[in-house]
C-alpha cells in the first residue's frame, strides 16, 4: 500500500503540473507558444480520438479498426450544423449525439464478429464510409466542407475546446473504470464466454459502450473541424485516424485513463517535427514504437509512472497459453 | 459490341483478377492456419515484391518474366529473416496481434516510400500491347501471361501442400498443432515454412501485378482489402475455399464494372466481408 500511495501522488503531481502549464499557456507569450498551442490543440484532439477507441479496445478486447468513421461522420456533422447557423458548441453536442445514434446500428453489424473479425469488420465500415462520402458530393462537397468562423476560430479559442473536451473524456475515462459498466467491460475482455454466463449482458454492454465511444470519437472529429475549418472525405475518414487513436491508446497505456493523453503528446510532438521533414516519416516511427512497446512495455508508457499494474485493473495484452494472465 | 464478345472479354478479366486475388490471398489463409495470424502486412509483402521486380528488371537488365525467379528468391529470404525476427514472437500474442501487425504494415509501407517515393512506378515489359487473338476477342498478351503464371504458382503450391512431405506436415500443423506435434512435427519449422511461402507466394503476387498495374507504396492496402474478403467468404485456413472464393470475387468485380464507377468498386469487397460475417464467419468451407 506504501508504493501504491506514493505512486498515486507522484500521478497526481505530474497530472497536476501538466495541467497547470497547459491551462495558462495561451497567457504567455512566448515566441513559440503559438507552435506549442498547435501540437497541444492537436494531441488533445487525439487525446478524444484515442479514449474513445480505448474504451473499446483497452478493456473489452474489441479491438476497432474503424474509428475514423466516427472521426468523420463527427466533423461532417458538426460542419453540417455549424453551416445551418447553430453555435458552435451546440454543434459539436449534436454531432456527437447524432453519431452516438447512428453507431447503435452499426454495432449490430459489427458485433455479430468477434477477434479479428470484428477489426476487419470495422475497417470495412470505415472503408465503406470513406468511399460513399467521397462520391456523392451532396455529402462531401464538392470541393470538401468549409466550417464557417465561430467563437472557437483562432488558436487560443480552439486550443480551450479542445483542452476542455480532452480532459472531460479522460474524466469519462476515470469514471467509467470506476463503475460497474466499466467493470463489466473488462470482465467481457477477459473472458467474454464467461462474462455472459456470470449474467453480464453482454451484447447491451458492448452496445452502451460503442454510443459513448461513438460520441467521444465524433466530438473529437468535430473539434477538428472546427480546428481546420475544411474538411475532405478522403482527410476525415481517413484510416490514419483510425490508426491514430490505436497508436495512442496502446503506446500511451491502453485501458488506462491518461494512456491516450500520454500516447496522443508523443503522437503529435513526432508528427509536428517529423512529418514537414519527411512526409508520414513519423508513421514509420510510431509503428517502431508500437511494436517495441507491444513487447517491452505492454501496458504503455503510463506504466513509466504508475508502475506496472494500472489502477484497478490490469488492462493488458493478453499473453496466451504461456504466461499466466495477472489478476488485479 | 456484340454481347458473346462482351462476355468473353468480361471472363477473362474475371479470370486474370481471380487469379491474382488467389495468389495473394493463399498465403494469407495459409498462415491464418498455421499461425492463426491475421497478416494484416500481408499486401505490404505484395508491394514490396514489386519493388523487388522493379530493381531486379532495372539493375540486372533482364526480362521482367526472368527476374520473378530472383524474386521469389528475394522474397523468401525476406520471409525466413522477418519470421526469425518478428513473427516468431508474435503467436502467442492472441487477438491483439493485429494491431502489431497493422504495425508492420505501416512500417514497410513507409520504408518503401522513403525510398522509391510515392508516384507510381511501373515495370517495363518487352511484351509491351501486344495482344492475343482468341477467336474474336483481343486481350492484352501480358495479362493473359500474368493470369497464366498465377493459376499456375498456384496449382504447383497446391499439388506441393497435397503431395510433399512438408505439405502433408503443413495441413496437419494447421488441422490441429498439439496433435500434429505428439506425431512428432516440429511446429517451428512448419510455421517458418509456411510463413516463408506465404510472403513469397505475396512478393510473386507483387511483381506480377506490377507487370500490369502501375503500384506506389501505399497500393498494398487495395489489394489487402480483396484479399480479405478472399479469404474470408473462401474461409480462413481454407485452401480450397480461396481458389473458389478468388473465382468468385475476380468474377463479380469484372461484372460489376460494367454497371459501377470504378471508385466504389472496392465497396463490393467490402460489403462482401460485412455479409459474409455476419451471416456464415467460417466463410464457405471450413478449415482443410
Amino acid at each position: 500500500m506504501q508504493a501504491d500511495e506514493s505512486k498515486r501522488k507522484q500521478l497526481i503531481w505530474v497530472v497536476g503540473l501538466f495541467g497547470l502549464v497547459a491551462l495558462t499557456l495561451p497567457m504567455v507569450d512566448l515566441p513559440f507558444s503559438s507552435y506549442v498551442m498547435s501540437v497541444l490543440t492537436f494531441a488533445f484532439i487525439y487525446t478524444v480520438l484515442g479514449q474513445s477507441w480505448n474504451l473499446l479496445g483497452g478493456w473489452a478486447k474489441q479491438f476497432s479498426l474503424g474509428h475514423a468513421a466516427f472521426f468523420g461522420l463527427g466533423a461532417f456533422a458538426t460542419a453540417f450544423f455549424c453551416n445551418l447557423g447553430l453555435p458552435a458548441p451546440v454543434s459539436l453536442g449534436l454531432a456527437g449525439l447524432m453519431v452516438a445514434a447512428i453507431s447503435l446500428p452499426l454495432g449490430l453489424i459489427c458485433f455479430s464478429a468477434r477477434g479479428p473479425y470484428f477489426t476487419i469488420i470495422t475497417l470495412a465500415i470505415a472503408e465503406i464510409l470513406r468511399i460513399v462520402f467521397l462520391w456523392r458530393p451532396e455529402l462531401s462537397g464538392s470541393e470538401g466542407i468549409i466550417v464557417p468562423n465561430n467563437i472557437f476560430s483562432g488558436k487560443v479559442g480552439i486550443y480551450y475546446l479542445t483542452l476542455v473536451v480532452a480532459a472531460a473524456s479522460v474524466g469519462v475515462a476515470y469514471w467509467l473504470a470506476r463503475s460497474n459498466h466499466g467493470l463489466a467491460l473488462m470482465a467481457i475482455g477477459d473472458d467474454e464466454e464467461a462474462s455472459a454466463e456470470i449474467g453480464i449482458k453482454v451484447r447491451n454492454t458492448k452496445s452502451s459502450t460503442l454510443f459513448i465511444s461513438a460520441g467521444m470519437g465524433a466530438v473529437a472529429g468535430g473539434a477538428y473541424g472546427l480546428f481546420t475549418q475544411y474538411l475532405s472525405p478522403n482527410d476525415v475518414f481517413s484510416i490514419n485516424y483510425s490508426l491514430d487513436a490505436i497508436f495512442v491508446s496502446i503506446i500511451g497505456g491502453i485501458g488506462h485513463p491518461f494512456g491516450p493523453l500520454v500516447g496522443a503528446l508523443l503522437f503529435s510532438i513526432l508528427e509536428e517535427t517529423l512529418n514537414p521533414l519527411v512526409p508520414n516519416a513519423h508513421l514509420l516511427v510510431l509503428g517502431a514504437i508500437l511494436i517495441a512497446i507491444m513487447f517491452l512495455l505492454p501496458k504503455g508508457l503510463v506504466t513509466l509512472v504508475t508502475g506496472s499494474e494500472h489502477q484497478g485493473h490490469v488492462a493488458g495484452i493478453k499473453i496466451k497459453r504461456r504466461q499466466v494472465v495477472n489478476a488485479p | 459490341m456484340d454481347y458473346s464478345t462482351l462476355a468473353a472479354q468480361l471472363f477473362l478479366t474475371g479470370i486474370f483478377l481471380s487469379s491474382l486475388y488467389i495468389l495473394v490471398t493463399f498465403g494469407l489463409t495459409m498462415i491464418f492456419g498455421v499461425m492463426e495470424i491475421v497478416n494484416f502486412a500481408h499486401a505490404a509483402f505484395a508491394v514490396l515484391g514489386g519493388y523487388a521486380c522493379l530493381m531486379a528488371v532495372t539493375s540486372l537488365a533482364i526480362d521482367p518474366f526472368l527476374a520473378l525467379l530472383p524474386v521469389v528468391v528475394f522474397m523468401s529470404l525476406v520471409g525466413w529473416l522477418t519470421f526469425d525476427f518478428f513473427a516468431r514472437y508474435t503467436l502467442d500474442l492472441g487477438d491483439s496481434h493485429v494491431v502489431i501487425y497493422y504495425a508492420l504494415l505501416l512500417i514497410i509501407s513507409n520504408i518503401l516510400a522513403l525510398i522509391y517515393g510515392l508516384d507510381y512506378k511501373f515495370i517495363p515489359s518487352t511484351l509491351g500491347y501486344t495482344q492475343l487473338q482468341l477467336g474474336a476477342v483481343k486481350y492484352p498478351l501480358i495479362k493473359a501471361l500474368v493470369a497464366l503464371l498465377s493459376l499456375a504458382s498456384v496449382a504447383g503450391l497446391s499439388l506441393y501442400l497435397k503431395f510433399s512431405v512438408t505439405g502433408k506436415r503443413i495441413r496437419a500443423v494447421s488441422q490441429s498443432k498439439e496433435s500434429a506435434e505428439i506425431m512428432g512435427i516440429d511446429s517451428l519449422k512448419i510455421r517458418r515454412i509456411t510463413w516463408v511461402i506465404g510472403i513469397a507466394s505475396a512478393g510473386l503476387m507483387g511483381a506480377l501485378v506490377g507487370l500490369v498495374n502501375p503500384f506506389s507504396p501505399y497500393a498494398g492496402t487495395t489489394y489487402l482489402i480483396v484479399a480479405f474478403s478472399v479469404a474470408i467468404l473462401g474461409g480462413m485456413g481454407s485452401l480450397f475455399g480461396t481458389i473458389v472464393a478468388g473465382f468468385i470475387v475476380g468474377m463479380a468485380e469484372s461484372l460489376f464494372s460494367l454497371i459501377l464507377p470504378s471508385q466504389i468498386s472496392p465497396v463490393i469487397a467490402f460489403v462482401l466481408i460485412i455479409v459474409v460475417l455476419m451471416i456464415k464467419p467460417e466463410g464457405l468451407f471450413s478449415r482443410a
